[in-house]
Formats: C-alpha cells, sequence, structure tokens
C-alpha cells in the first residue's frame, strides 16, 4: 500500500493495538483475538546507501558507513517490535491505575498541548486574530487529529521552551529547536529529526565577504539566544551584536550597526527573495547544518513513540516539502532527501 | 531687586501692563487653588499623536508608489489584538499594586517595630525584593510555582498570569514598605512625643495619629511606584503573558517589514501615554489637595 | 593560577555529580564573558546615575523659571518618560533617533551613525531615571519652608544663589529616601540595555544560558549579583543619609 495510516489511539487498549496493527504492514507482526503476537523475528534492515539499488531488507553488511537516517530504520522495526510488546503488555495488565503519563492526561483532558514559537515566520507567527499559524502549529495539528483531541497551541521563545516541556506545561515541544547533544541531556528529543537549517550570514554586496574567516573581529548582528552565536564569535573572532527579535536586527543590519546577520539559512534565503534586500547576498558557504528535533518530556515513552512515528510518517508522505511551499520556502534539501529515503525504505515500487 | 516668584502674576498696584488682564485672570486662578497651579495641557499627547501620524503619513507616501500596504492600515488591522494585550497590561498591573501595597502596609510598619526580631526580619525581607531585579522575581515565581494545582481530584489551573501578578506584588510589596517606613520617619518626633503626654498607646499613635499624616506623604512616591509598575508589566512576558509588548514584536516577525518597527512602536508608547498621562494629573492634583504646607 | 585552577574544576565536577551547572565559573570563554559583563554593568549604571542626577537638579531649577516655555517644556519631558515604558524609548532613541543621526563610515565601509548602542542607552537611561528625579527634587525643593525663601530673598540673594546655598541643602535631605529608591531601580533598569545589545549582565546571562541550557542556575546568580550590586549603592545611601539626618524628623 501506498500510505501507512495511523488509527486513532482511542478506547481500550486492545481497539488501540487492532487499529494499530491493523494499518501497519510490517512483517512480524499479526493481530489475533487475544492480542498482539510475533510471528517472525524481524531482520534488522539496513541500506549500505541512499543511492544505490540495494534491495530493503538485505541482511547486515558490517563493512559499510551508516547514516543517521538508515540507523533510525534500524531502530524503527525493534521501536514498533517494542511498542506492540509494550500494548500488549498493558492489555494484560488491564485494570492497572494509570500512571498519570501524558497521553492519559491528554485523552483524559480532551486536548494536547503543544509549544510552538510565534514569533518566526514562517515556521510560527501570529495572524490577526491572535492564532499561532505556520509550518509547526500545522504539524502540531496533525498530531492531534491523530490523536483525535483538541489542540491548544502555547507560544515559547528559546530562553523558556525546555522549562515548560519539563514543568508539563506543554506535551509536545514543535518549537524550531536544534537537536544538540546538551539538550538531549534535559529533554526527550525524538528521532527523527523534521527540519534542518543551516547556518549563514547576510550582508551588503560590497562587503565582500569570502570565507568565515574574513569575519574576524567584525561586528554581526545575531538574535540573542541563537546556538551559533558562540562558534561564530569564539571560532572566527566575530562581535556579536544580538538583538531580541528578527525585526530590531534587520533595521540594525540596515543602518549600518553590523556588517553582516548571521541566522538560519532557511530565513536569510526568503528575506533575501524580497526587494528591499537587493543590495544584499548570503556570500559564505553554508555550515553546521543542523538538524530540529521534536522534544517531548523525559520518561514519556508512550507518547515518544507515536510522535516518532508520526515524523516518519510526514517524511514518506513529503508532508514537511508540501507545507515548504504552502508557506513560499525554498525546500531544503534535508526535507527532499528525508522524503526520498523514507520513500524508498517504507512504499514498495508499485506503490509509488 | 530680583524679586521673588511669589510676586509673578499678581499684583495689587494700579499698573496697567499690556497683559494685565490676562495675569489677573491667572492669578485669579491661582489664589482659588491655593497655591499656583501647574498648567499643564493635553498637547504632549496631541504631540505624540501627531508624530505617530506624520511618520505613518511619510510612509505611506513613500508606499503608494510602491504598491505596498501603508503603515496606518497595518496598524489598524493589528489594534484589536494590542489592545487586547494593552487591556492585560493594565489589570496586571492594578492587581500586583493592590496586593503589593496592602502587604508592603503591613510589614513598612513591622519595620518600625519595638522588638528587634520583627524589625531585623522585616528589614531583611524588604531589602530583599527591593534590591532583587523584578525579572528574576518573576522568573524565580513562574519555575517554584506550579502550574495546576489537584484539590480532591479537581485541577486547578494556576495561569502565567496569575504567576505574573504575584511576582510583581513582590517588589512593590518591598518599595511600599520603603515608602511607609520614610513617610513615618518624615513626621517630626515632636508627635510621638506628644501623643506619648497624652498616654496613647502605640497602636494608637500609629493609626490615629501618625499614618492618617502619612497617607499625604505617602500618596506621590506611591503613584510614583504605580507609573513604574505599569511599565514593568512588559516584564511579565517572560512569564510567557501575552502582553503588549511581546504581541508587538510577533506582530513585527509576522509582518516582516522593517519599516514597520518605529510605527508599531510609537503606537505602545502611546497606548501607554494615554493611559498613565490622566493618572499622573490625577496624582497632582491630589499632592495639591493633600499638600502640607508648614 | 593553580588555586584557582582547582575552584575551577570543583565547579566542573558539581556540575557532573549535582547537575548544578556554573559554565560561568568552570569555562574560560563563559567566565570571562561575565566578567566584562558585571563590569560593563557597574560602567553603565555609575553613568547614568551621575548624569541622571545632574537632569534632576537641572530639571527642578529649570521647573521654577520664570519664562513660560521653559517650564512647559520641562513639563513635556517629565509627562513623555514618567509615562511611556522605558524600553519602549530606548527602542524609540535607537532605532528611531538613531537612524536619523549624521553617518560617518566606519572601518568596515559602511556608513553607520555616530552615536552607537552604548551611548544610546545611557542617553535613554539617564533620561528616564532623571524625569523621575525631577519630580522628586521637586517636592523636595516644595518641602523646604516658603518662610525659609523669602527670608533668603530678603537677605538679597539671586534666585540661583538661594537655589543653591539654601534650597537644595534641605531639599537634598528631605528627599533622600526617594532618590535612594530611584537610583536602586535605575541600577535595576541597566537591565534593559539587553535590548538594544549593550553587553550588561542581562545580556550575556542571556547568551550563556542559551548555550549550556542553565537557565535556574544562572537566574540564581543573577539573583545574587544584583543584590550584591544594589545592596552595595543602598549600604551607601544609607550611611549618607545618617549623616545628613535633619534633627527633630523621624521617630
Amino acid at each position: 500500500m501506498a500510505r501507512i495510516e495511523y488509527g486513532r489511539v482511542a478506547g481500550t487498549a486492545s481497539a488501540a493495538i487492532d487499529s494499530f496493527t491493523e494499518r501497519l504492514p510490517l512483517p512480524g507482526l499479526d493481530s489475533g483475538e487475544n492480542g498482539v503476537y510475533i510471528t517472525r523475528r524481524t531482520i534488522p534492515i539496513r541500506l549500505q546507501s541512499v543511492s544505490s539499488n540495494s534491495i530493503p531488507g538485505t541482511p547486515f553488511n558490517d563493512t559499510d558507513a551508516i547514516t543517521k537516517e538508515e540507523q533510525f530504520v534500524k531502530n524503527y522495526a525493534s521501536i514498533i517490535k517494542s511498542a506492540a510488546v509494550l500494548l500488549l503488555a498493558i492489555t494484560l495488565a488491564a485494570g492497572a491505575t494509570a500512571s498519570a503519563d501524558v497521553l492519559d492526561r491528554i485523552a483524559e483532558r480532551g486536548k494536547i498541548v503543544v509549544g510552538s514559537k510565534a514569533d518566526y515566520r514562517p515556521y510560527g507567527y501570529l495572524d490577526e486574530g491572535g492564532n499561532i499559524v505556520g509550518i509547526e502549529p500545522d504539524l502540531a495539528r496533525d498530531v492531534a487529529d491523530t490523536l483525535g483531541v483538541d489542540l491548544e497551541l502555547v507560544a515559547v521563545t528559546a530562553s523558556n521552551r525546555m522549562e515548560f516541556l519539563e514543568q508539563g506545561k506543554i506535551d509536545v515541544l514543535i518549537g524550531t529547536m536544534t537537536d544538540t547533544a546538551e539538550r538531549r541531556g534535559v529533554i526527550n528529543i525524538l528521532d527523527p529529526d523534521y527540519y534542518s537549517s543551516g547556518t549563514n550570514i547576510m550582508a551588503r554586496k560590497e562587503s565582500n565577504f569570502v570565507s568565515w574567516e574574513d569575519l574576524d573581529g567584525v561586528p554581526v548582528c545575531g538574535i540573542q539566544g541563537a546556538f551559533y552565536n558562540r562558534k561564530t564569535s569564539e571560532e572566527f573572532g566575530a562581535e556579536i551584536v544580538g538583538f531580541t527579535g528578527t525585526s530590531e536586527v534587520l533595521e540594525a543590519l540596515k543602518q549600518g550597526r553590523c556588517a553582516a546577520f548571521v541566522y538560519d539559512d532557511s530565513f536569510l534565503v526568503s528575506r533575501l527573495q524580497q526587494d528591499e534586500w537587493s543590495e544584499y547576498e548570503m556570500p559564505l558557504e553554508t555550515i553546521d547544518d543542523s538538524p530540529w528535533g521534536i522534544g517531548v518530556a523525559t520518561g514519556e515513552d508512550r507518547l515518544a513513540r507515536l510522535i516518532s512515528g508520526m515524523i516518519v510518517k510526514w517524511h514518506v508522505d513529503g508532508r514537511i516539502v508540501e507545507l515548504e511551499k504552502e508557506y513560499g520556502l525554498e525546500p531544503t534539501p534535508f526535507a527532499k532527501r528525508m522524503h526520498e529515503f523514507f520513500v524508498n525504505e517504507f512504499v514498495p515500487e508499485d506503490a509509488r | 531687586m530680583k524679586c521673588g516668584h511669589a510676586l509673578r502674576g499678581s499684583t495689587d498696584l494700579p499698573v496697567l501692563l499690556p497683559a494685565a488682564h490676562r495675569l489677573a485672570a491667572t492669578a485669579g486662578r491661582d489664589r482659588a487653588a491655593g497655591g499656583p497651579v501647574l498648567r499643564l495641557r493635553a498637547w504632549h499627547g496631541v504631540f505624540l499623536i501627531l508624530a505617530v501620524v506624520l511618520w505613518s503619513g511619510l510612509a505611506a507616501a513613500q508606499q503608494a508608489a510602491d504598491g505596498r500596504e501603508s503603515v496606518l492600515s497595518a496598524l489598524i488591522r493589528w489594534s484589536p489584538l494590542l489592545l487586547k494585550g494593552f487591556v492585560f497590561n493594565i489589570i496586571i498591573s492594578f492587581l500586583a499594586m493592590g496586593i503589593g501595597t496592602i502587604v508592603g502596609v503591613m510589614l513598612g510598619i513591622m519595620q518600625i517595630s519595638l522588638l528587634p526580631p520583627v524589625r531585623a526580619g522585616s528589614w531583611v525581607v524588604t531589602q530583599f525584593f527591593r534590591n532583587a531585579p523584578w525579572l528574576v522575581l518573576l522568573f524565580f515565581c513562574m519555575y517554584l510555582l506550579p502550574f495546576e494545582f489537584q484539590v480532591f481530584g479537581f485541577r486547578i489551573p494556576f495561569p502565567d498570569w496569575v504567576k505574573g501578578i504575584l511576582g510583581l506584588s513582590l517588589p512593590i510589596m518591598a518599595n511600599v514598605s520603603e515608602i511607609v517606613r520614610g513617610a513615618i520617619q518624615s513626621i517630626p518626633t515632636g508627635q510621638w512625643e506628644a501623643a506619648h503626654s497624652l498616654a496613647f498607646s502605640r497602636r494608637q499613635i500609629l493609626f490615629d495619629i501618625i499614618l492618617p499624616q502619612c497617607v499625604k506623604r505617602m500618596l506621590p512616591p506611591w503613584m510614583n511606584l504605580y507609573a513604574i509598575l505599569t511599565m514593568a508589566t512588559v516584564l511579565t512576558s517572560v512569564v510567557g503573558v501575552s502582553e503588549v509588548m511581546t504581541l508587538t514584536q510577533r506582530v513585527l516577525a509576522a509582518e516582516s517589514r522593517t519599516d514597520f518597527l518605529v510605527p508599531f512602536y510609537g503606537y505602545v508608547m502611546l497606548m501607554f501615554f494615554v493611559y498613565c498621562y490622566p493618572i499622573a494629573r490625577y496624582t497632582q492634583k491630589l499632592e495639591l489637595r493633600y499638600a502640607v504646607y508648614h | 593560577m593553580d588555586p584557582l585552577q582547582t575552584i575551577y574544576e570543583w565547579f566542573r565536577w558539581l556540575n557532573e555529580a549535582a547537575g548544578i551547572n556554573l559554565t560561568i565559573v568552570y569555562d574560560s570563554y563563559d567566565r570571562n564573558r561575565m566578567i566584562r559583563g558585571f563590569f560593563n554593568t557597574i560602567y553603565l549604571s555609575a553613568i547614568c546615575l551621575l548624569f541622571s542626577v545632574v537632569i534632576g537638579v537641572v530639571g527642578a531649577w529649570l521647573q521654577n523659571s520664570p519664562l513660560k516655555w521653559t517650564r512647559r517644556i520641562v513639563q513635556g519631558y517629565i509627562q513623555l518618560f514618567r509615562n511611556t515604558p522605558p524600553l519602549v524609548q530606548m527602542y524609540f532613541f535607537f532605532f528611531a533617533l538613531g537612524s536619523m543621526m549624521p553617518t560617518m563610515e566606519n572601518e568596515w565601509g559602511i556608513m553607520e551613525p555616530i552615536l552607537s548602542n552604548w551611548h544610546w542607552a545611557i542617553i535613554s537611561l539617564s533620561f528616564f531615571a532623571g524625569s523621575f528625579n525631577v519630580e522628586i527634587f521637586r517636592s523636595g525643593i516644595e518641602a523646604v519652608p516658603r518662610s525659609t525663601v523669602e527670608a533668603a530673598e530678603s537677605l538679597g540673594y539671586t534666585r540661583l544663589q538661594s537655589y543653591v546655598h539654601v534650597v537644595l541643602p534641605l531639599a537634598l535631605r528631605v528627599c533622600l529616601p526617594a532618590l535612594n529608591n530611584n537610583l536602586v531601580n535605575l541600577v535595576k533598569t541597566t537591565t534593559l540595555a539587553y535590548a538594544i545589545a549593550v553587553p550588561e549582565m542581562l545580556y550575556v546571562s542571556n547568551q550563556i544560558w542559551s548555550d549550556s541550557v542553565n537557565v535556574p542556575e544562572m537566574m540564581t546568580f543573577l539573583l545574587f549579583a544584583y543584590v550584591l550590586l544594589v545592596g552595595m549603592l543602598v549600604w551607601a545611601m544609607n550611611s549618607w543619609e545618617r549623616a545628613m539626618r535633619l534633627p527633630g524628623f523621624g521617630t
């Protein structure tokens, strides 16, 4: 089949398992009247390389390099397997009191609270009614629709998004958060990553910056709290002048208070398409292509697995690329690559 | 000889100066009010409005050629949202001031207590909350207080703006305590001595003699504090409250046009001015009414 | 540097053992940033304190001027600065007025306005605190008994002389508590300069906690740093208050 669909996770656990596995064409899982049976040992799937024509399911070959996406696919099968086992355990332990885990709370409340940016167009911004709209709110709506609950969006900023998640104020964080090791130590960032962007600068054409080292001692504007500010200033010697919002930075850049603006390349590309920035360019090569991750609180494994599955679904469906186009962005290489990769993985040849 | 300002605007001499009529009227008004009245006009606010309108008019004239939306129409489009945010600021300021004042007065009275531990304890509390940055206090309120309460199986949410109010009332409490202490200490000691000699108890002296006199002295710095508090309500954005400054920044990010920066912030400034200026005038009227002449 | 190095290492151990991450001690980059930020805050506070007091004194004197327009301008300035948020004032000064300043070519070949963000931060904060100081000095001046002023006039003092030798000393003693309050608020208001990228303590802490994900630790540090700074200022002002106490007032 060409699409993977997820049923509603609602009602009793066994109904959930049924609907969950009915639609998953994964070998090795079979749904019977008393629960889920594992009929076949699943073989870890590993590709030799993304572009090769090797058939998915070829047995493991030790000598090949493995990309992050491939590692995930290897884990994915075991994740699904253990998720099924977990749900089985839950069914068997029927009647057990709900340990207030987030999915239970969501089902009880009838709504899911998702944290999203409200000041970063087009990923999350305000419309005139005061509602948060954008690429990430749309992704959040997908999650809510899958679970069959209402969606409540909470505006977050870089400085409070992780605290909100830890406190329990938001259940899921989809807030342009770059996936770093430090952050993984604090919250649970899900695999696979859903988006990515690199770092680049926007500077006047006549400034003639050629390489990142040219920024030594130059005042460079940035957004306060961006993680690449430190690298730009420590490694390349730039003097970071940080402002709170993008409009302030762009105004300062125009006034000549700084020679360049260091930010996500996707934002800069969309800005450079506008007429008022015709004298500016992105002269340097994009570095540090860093993926963005969706976060849940540590320990929320059920929700984590569900959303991981949803991210895979988004990549298979090309949802991210579709949303980028809808909001006027040039589809990023990462989104396109992930889409191709996951389609190769899960969609049989004849159904593509 | 240089005359002092007391003679300005009034004269009993039969001298007809060119502006005599106007001066006489001014003098009459001054005498009726019991002292020189600050003649403030609303033209300050009008000036600000004109500045914003002119600025956006200029920008609009520029854009008429570009074909992009003019600043004025963008301001009008976003006004409902921004005004809602501003009302939020005002509500927060009222409640924070109310709570802070009540607790602060008690703390201030404790600061002049005869018992050393009470005096020391209230002094420490006052100094600590006075010296701490408001932003940091707000931040701690946000993380130490839970986001919902579980009482007998009911979930009571503890919304952000309530945390913001509690966070802001802490420095207000400390500042009011200082104001109260300062006002009490500015009453001449003769009052205390006279009251003691008339066998008033300490509590009677405080509540019947000293504090009523202090109210007049406390009013201007207290209104001053309210002005500072109103401005400080924009800090609650750290706690996650959608108040007017945060909303403005988000609107600017959504609009992504650099020439909107100044008009939108000017608009916010105008809103604050329109709210605070009448309060300032009322404060001045109150000051004159309760003026203490030696 | 060995004893210092052991202290740094102990904080690194603290992070691994207890999860209390104070990178401003063990990480040299963050440590240098924070020290610079601390001294920048002190510098900014000191300069703004000085200017705001000067503005307050001058403004209070001008408020009693016989010229109608002088009084009106001073009143307009006070009303404008007291009734608008200081953060928005700072944005206005920096972005609006800043762009209207004459430009000069800087070393990277870009035409930059002559007043930098530091200058505008100082101007904005001084004017903001100055407007409150004018009110405070005015109430201090009005607390001076009219009889004293008239006595000075009758002794032949000009307006300026009576202001400097008679009115101001008395007014200062009366308004010192309120002035103390205002100066303390000024030191805390310097944190607003972070909005126009002045590298004072809050700005630096913001950068650090974004990089190292240690918001609670940094907030606690900020709390104690400001309590220390402000505490020193308050102690100095209190001792000055005590030295200048007017006999016959207070409990």
